[in-house]
């Protein structure tokens, strides 16, 4: 690997590059909105872990997390945010030309 | 990495298909367009109200799909969201709205050119045959593109029940409503069979307060 690929590397969006974290933006890209228990049925994560990569991604501004009561029983709402959408689009960017410029070596 | 991304968007997607519920909806659309058509052909109704009929069979179609819809709403609502979670899926923005009503219409019309022109005519095959391999390519395309391995039964179904509605020896219109009633039954049996399993490995979650 050259010295340029490791740099883009370096630049590629940690926060989203994540593979827990990865696979939840992929998912919330994907839909509209999905609640706690889809995302935690989907990613196969504890709901500690999964809770804690939320807040990553919400603190980041990269999704929204609303909870909401629904016939008395607690849900957790999340949903992508415009400002997710396009880092989840540069991310996948980014990284489609890096393993271009790498299979092309 | 770009695959793993196509994987997971796919397999996002194909959680809609994950209680049955999508089968079922198929299965009671043929079934009822089956009955509505069979009472068409059969009923002696006067010469008007067959016409009525006839005509008002798109909205029959549309009916259905509304009615689908809310069926579907109402058991993701009381089954599906409790169990494995609740998810809701972009909305279509005008244009791709747009888009997607053009390529369906093109699609349709060349759907209706292949089945009534081009196979019996130019092909030489009946066209029942016809109608039951193009659902068969269709169920394939969505049982690879979704990975729901039991999509895969039901295309081989559709092609064989194209044949076997064929070679009935049966007043063509009588054929036709048969297909779609064996159609509509297989996909209800699918769903069925995938609705009970879907119940049977599930239970009731909740989100901890």
């Amino acid at each position: 690997m050259s010295d340029e690929n490791l740099r883009d590397l370096a630049e590629v969006d940690r926060i989203i590059h994540e593979p827990a974290r990865l696979m939840i933006s992929t998912i919330l890209y994907t839909v509209k909105e999905a609640d706690f228990l889809f995302l935690l049925n989907e990613s196969g994560l504890t709901k500690g872990n999964l809770s804690s990569h939320l807040n990553k991604l919400e603190e980041a501004g990269y999704i929204n997390i609303r909870k909401i009561f629904k016939d008395k029983k607690p849900q957790t709402l999340c949903s992508m945010t415009p400002k997710g959408r396009s880092a989840f689009e540069e991310y996948r960017n980014h990284f489609k030309k890096i393993m271009q410029k790498m299979n092309g070596e | 990495m770009k695959d793993k991304i196509g994987q997971v968007i796919r397999k996002t997607y194909s959680y809609w298909w994950v209680d049955g519920m999508a089968e079922i909806g198929m299965g009671l659309f043929f079934g009822i367009l089956a009955g509505y058509n069979y009472l068409i052909e059969s009923l002696p109704f006067s010469k008007t109200l067959g016409i009525l009929m006839a005509v008002a069979e798109p909205l029959v179609f549309v009916a259905c799909w509304f009615g689908y819809g809310r069926l579907v709403k109402w058991v993701k609502e009381v089954f599906t969201y409790r169990r494995t979670g609740y998810v809701a899926y972009q909305t279509k923005n005008r244009k791709r709205r747009t888009v997607g009503a053009v390529i369906g219409g093109v699609l349709g019309f060349s759907i209706a050119l292949v089945i009534n022109y081009i196979g019996p005519e130019v092909l030489k095959i009946n066209s029942l045959t016809m109608i039951g391999s193009l659902l068969a390519l269709v169920t394939l395309f969505l049982a690879i593109w979704y990975g729901i391995n039991r999509l895969f039964v039901v295309a081989v179904a559709e092609f064989g029940l194209g044949l076997w509605a064929s070679s009935l020896a049966l007043d063509a219109d009588l054929q036709s409503i048969l297909l779609m009633a064996a159609i509509g039954g297989i996909w209800l049996l699918s769903g069925l069979a995938a609705f009970v399993s879907y119940l049977m490995k599930t239970k009731p979650e909740q989100e901890d307060v």
